[in-house]
């Protein structure tokens, strides 16, 4: 079986099935497209990936190697959030700064699937909340000038008291 | 830390913020709202304020349910509130809409919803009301959409030949019309609609009082009319042949394709 080294931002080496790389579309357009051959031993640099994130994401491209491609989206179709698989909640059952980490470096490694199952994961933390809620959660600070805040509530009294 | 330089890392942050994921990724979070969501992150912040506004305008097809707004603990300041909110943020980028009421329902909510649509919804190519009451000031306001409508379902609307003739004589672009379950029609409507030529389904069904021999006219003039369902409509013997005089094949029982329309929430 086929190996590539990939270079993370800290330094290190990993050594890793080809198939398994290639759920990276950045890394899979390296590979192809661009033309740089792993057989000469050389790493691929990942330089906005740190190793302990990569670790994780190569766990979870190693559980989904085989899945098929997801059909197409349809712009109109609701989007669902309460079809994250458990292997996946399970995965992503950790803190807010290892989560939003993993999701950055899903985006710039060009993982759809983990892109999607990271957002759903970051919607559902979200849904059900207040504002005040929110922000709590996510550390958000509430920047609405005063007044402008009271006209913002007032216009959308009725979502929240609806709750 | 801030916000453009998107693929940095939370590891050296002391407090992770939702706010400092990039837009991308805060996009990709929103698409999974509702419109009620979507409302509601508009307050937190005013970057999720930006970021709210630009996915409410991506809505296309919107449905709103006459008991989910007519709840007994919301006063009604607070409902004509909302459909200000339904159509102030998505009205004018609005494909579809469609309403389903209740019979006993609230007068002044039923001309904020005719209203708020004939107002706002500039774009709409598919409209459905079903189970309200449809007068003739209400036809008259809806008027103003029959310039680009192409679909209309006006199912169960109590409506009556003599306001609904001068009404859909103006709908000159419709493809679709259905208007199931209007027991007062008799179908006169249809001689005065002479702007048929598009139409290709027509849903008349359990119109009890529709006299089939009424369509002969209209048949003539609507030359791409290849649908028509006549369900529990009265038939005359004379009237039997109706659909096959008319020199083209028109299915007289075919199931009509539903609209399909976003769901949300």
């Amino acid at each position: 079986m086929s190996t590539i080294k990939l270079e993370t931002s800290d330094g290190v080496k990993f050594t890793v099935k080809t198939q398994v790389a290639k759920c990276s579309g950045t890394i899979r357009t390296m590979l192809e497209d661009i033309g740089i051959n792993p057989q000469d031993g050389e790493a691929i640099p990942l330089s906005n990936v740190h190793s302990t994130i990569l670790q994780k994401i190569l766990v979870w491209a190693e559980h989904h190697v085989d899945d098929p491609e997801p059909p197409r989206d349809d712009a109109d179709a609701a989007k669902r959030t309460d079809d994250i698989c458990s292997w996946d909640e399970d995965f992503l059952k950790v803190d807010q700064r290892t989560l939003f980490d993993v999701m950055l470096a899903a985006n710039y490694l060009d993982m759809k699937q983990l892109i999607a199952v990271c957002c759903k994961t970051v919607a559902n933390m979200i849904k059900g909340k207040t504002a005040d809620q929110i922000r709590k959660t996510f550390n958000i600070e509430n920047d609405f000038p005063p007044g402008d805040e009271d006209k913002i509530r007032l216009r959308n009294q009725f979502c929240e008291e609806r709750r | 830390m801030t916000h453009d330089d998107g693929c940095g890392s939370f590891m050296e942050c002391d407090e992770p913020s939702l706010d400092q994921l990039d837009e991308d990724s805060l996009l990709e979070v929103f698409g999974y709202f509702s419109f009620d969501e979507l409302l509601l992150m508009s307050r937190v912040c005013t970057r999720f304020l930006q970021l709210s506004r630009r996915c409410l305008r991506k809505i296309r097809h919107f449905e709103l349910d006459y008991r989910a707004i007519a709840s007994k603990d919301v006063s009604e300041e607070q409902r004509q509130s909302r459909l200000r909110d339904i159509f102030a943020n998505v009205g004018s980028n609005l494909e579809s809409f469609k309403f389903s009421g209740g019979f006993i329902m609230n007068e002044d909510l039923k001309r904020g919803v005719v209203d708020g649509v004939a107002l706002t919804c500039g774009t709409l190519q598919h409209l459905t009301i079903n189970y309200v009451e449809l007068r003739e000031e209400h036809l008259v306001a809806l008027t103003a959409l029959l310039s680009h409508l192409t679909g209309l379902d006006l199912g169960r609307c109590a409506l009556r030949d003599e306001t609904f003739g001068p009404f859909i004589a103006k709908a000159s672009m419709l493809h679709t019309l259905a208007i199931p379950g209007n027991a007062e029609l008799h179908g006169e409507f249809l001689e005065r609609w002479n702007d048929c030529q598009r139409m290709e389904q027509l849903d008349v069904s359990y119109c009890y009082s529709l006299n089939v021999g009424n369509l002969k006219s209209f048949l003539a003039r609507a030359i791409k009319l290849k649908a028509v369902d006549v369900t529990a409509c009265q038939w005359l013997e004379k009237d039997k042949g109706i659909f096959h005089a008319c020199e083209r094949k028109i299915e007289s029982r075919a199931e009509l394709p539903v609209f399909a329309y976003f769901k949300h929430g």
